[in-house]
């Protein structure tokens, strides 16, 4: 009867343990992540200066007034990060990117990666080598590192794994990715692809994530057209995603972004001026051909683009609340929604608006105050 | 048990038109076209009634309630070479005659405990 006793005494013991350090992290998450949570640490003193700063529109309305005038910049087409920056610059989150092509070695990017893993041959080799530098991109848009050259991330202290795979995936392949992502200690996992046609098991495994704790969000696609078509079944449109469109330098949305039912959010990445990314096709950009960047950076539109912005926004608010559930996340965002274009939105949601432009500072502070 | 899923499996062949598997609990069919995959030399491609284009290769996907059914039961009923677990719940398998794929994953998916089972589907992934 004692020995019973004692025994029960210390598995509750043991138990109570356990629900104290995961807390810490996420409430959800069971086991050990791959990335050790002290690498998610990060003390550096940021100045927040670097050189890009004055054309990140879509973290601010620039100083630069001839930029702004010339490229048509509206004054409130920014997502309000800057603002954001002053509750949080992304300490203490792993972000994970399913992607295609990175440059591990990008001077903006090295400092923020802690882990790599290419699922085509199972080793840590990632590159951009003969494919392209879409990964790098939209790298550089989440957490491009605060570093006195080229430019600043949305969410420049966050941490990044990134997942290589190839731009023909079977089923299998996505939900390796998407579990290795899991795996690391991830809370937030930014896919700017789309296959149109999401499998049941996919779907699923996306499902267990969200499930865990983690927010998974998708770029909605670029074809302008409604995604309610019968023939789409895409990533962007589940229940437990984080769909995002694009909205424009003229704040209204992006003609070319896809729209529908499921879609959340808008985020900027511009209708003809792109958002500077860390990339080195820069040269068939607008903006580069005015020589106003170097090589390895470039204005980059597309809901691609626009996915890595609501990804870093989320990531600054499990910054400040690491305790949120993706659905709480999700809430936060589109409650917070800057409501654009001139629109009527009808219980806060309009058919091609959704639920407005994301707005850092007011869903950091959401967040914060939850 | 085995020789007779055999039999129920060249059998099936003559009953069926066309291949289908399962996608949220309803059949989606599928029609052989003749181009294919120029990197995957052992893939067919097929067209669903929306014209979206997928590649087949030798391989199923199973996911499965692991309080219910458990994979060995699975290869032990089912003509399944290699088995390969890609993620908790979630397994690669190979199957021995790539023309029965659809088949075999479809009786498979009529398993009690088996949540998904189609062929591993590969497919374009569009950036963004």
């Amino acid at each position: 009867m004692i020995k019973t006793l004692f025994l029960a005494l210390l598995f509750i013991f043991f138990a109570s343990c356990g629900g104290s350090n995961s807390s810490n992290t996420s409430p959800n998450i069971q086991t050990t992540p791959l990335v050790d949570q002290s690498l998610l640490i990060d003390n550096r003193v940021l100045t927040l200066q670097d050189p890009y700063r004055k054309y990140l529109w879509h973290i601010e309305y620039s100083t630069h007034s001839d930029f702004n005038q010339y490229y048509q910049i509206h004054s409130e087409a920014s997502a309000n990060i800057a603002k954001a920056w002053e509750l949080s610059k992304g300490e203490g989150v792993l972000i994970a990117i399913i992607d295609n092509g990175f440059d591990v070695t990008h001077e903006d990017l090295k400092d923020n990666i802690v882990l790599t893993y290419n699922i085509a041959n199972k080793t840590s080799n990632v590159s951009n080598e003969g494919i392209s530098t879409h990964g790098s991109a939209i790298a550089g848009i989440m957490v491009a590192s605060s570093n006195d050259v080229g430019s600043i991330g949305v969410a420049p202290k966050s941490k990044i794994v990134l997942i290589q795979d190839s731009l023909l995936s079977s089923d299998a392949d996505i939900i390796e990715a998407f579990d290795y992502a899991q795996r690391s200690g991830a809370r937030v996992v930014n896919c700017s692809w789309g296959t149109n046609a999401v499998s049941d098991v996919v779907a699923s495994k996306i499902r267990e994530l969200y499930d865990s704790g983690i927010v998974v969000v998708f770029a909605s696609g670029n074809d302008g057209l409604s995604l309610d078509r019968a023939s789409i079944s895409d990533e962007s449109e589940l229940a437990w995603v984080l769909g995002v469109g694009s909205s424009s330098e003229f704040n209204t949305k992006s003609s070319y972004s896809s729209y529908g039912r499921s879609i959340d959010i808008l985020a900027p990445s511009g209708e003809y001026m792109g958002i500077v990314a860390t990339d080195d096709y820069g040269i068939y950009q607008i903006g580069d051909k005015e020589r106003l960047l170097d090589d390895g950076y470039t204005f980059f539109s597309g809901t691609s683009a626009s996915a890595p912005v609501v990804s870093g926004i989320v990531a600054l608010m499990l910054s400040v609340n690491p305790n949120l559930t993706p659905e709480q996340v999700r809430e936060i965002i589109i409650s917070n929604a800057q409501k654009i274009g001139g629109v009527d939105y009808i219980a806060g949601w309009n058919r091609k608006y959704a639920y407005g432009k994301i707005d850092a500072y007011a869903s950091v502070l959401a967040a914060k105050e939850y | 048990m085995r020789h007779s899923m055999y039999l129920f499996l060249i059998l099936s062949t003559f009953v069926y038109s066309s291949d289908f598997y399962y996608q949220n609990k309803q059949k989606v069919y599928l029609e052989k076209v003749s181009n294919s995959f120029r990197s995957y030399s052992n893939v067919d491609t097929f067209k669903d009634e929306n014209n979206m284009t997928f590649g087949v290769s030798d391989e199923i996907v199973i996911e499965l309630d692991e309080k219910i059914m458990s994979i060995e039961k699975i290869v032990a009923k089912y003509p399944l070479l290699k088995v390969e677990k890609i993620a908790s719940r979630y397994y690669r398998c190979k199957v021995q005659e790539r023309s029965k794929i659809f088949k075999i994953a479809a009786k498979i998916y009529h398993e009690q405990g088996v949540l998904s089972s189609h062929p591993n589907f590969i497919r374009q992934k569009y950036q963004r």
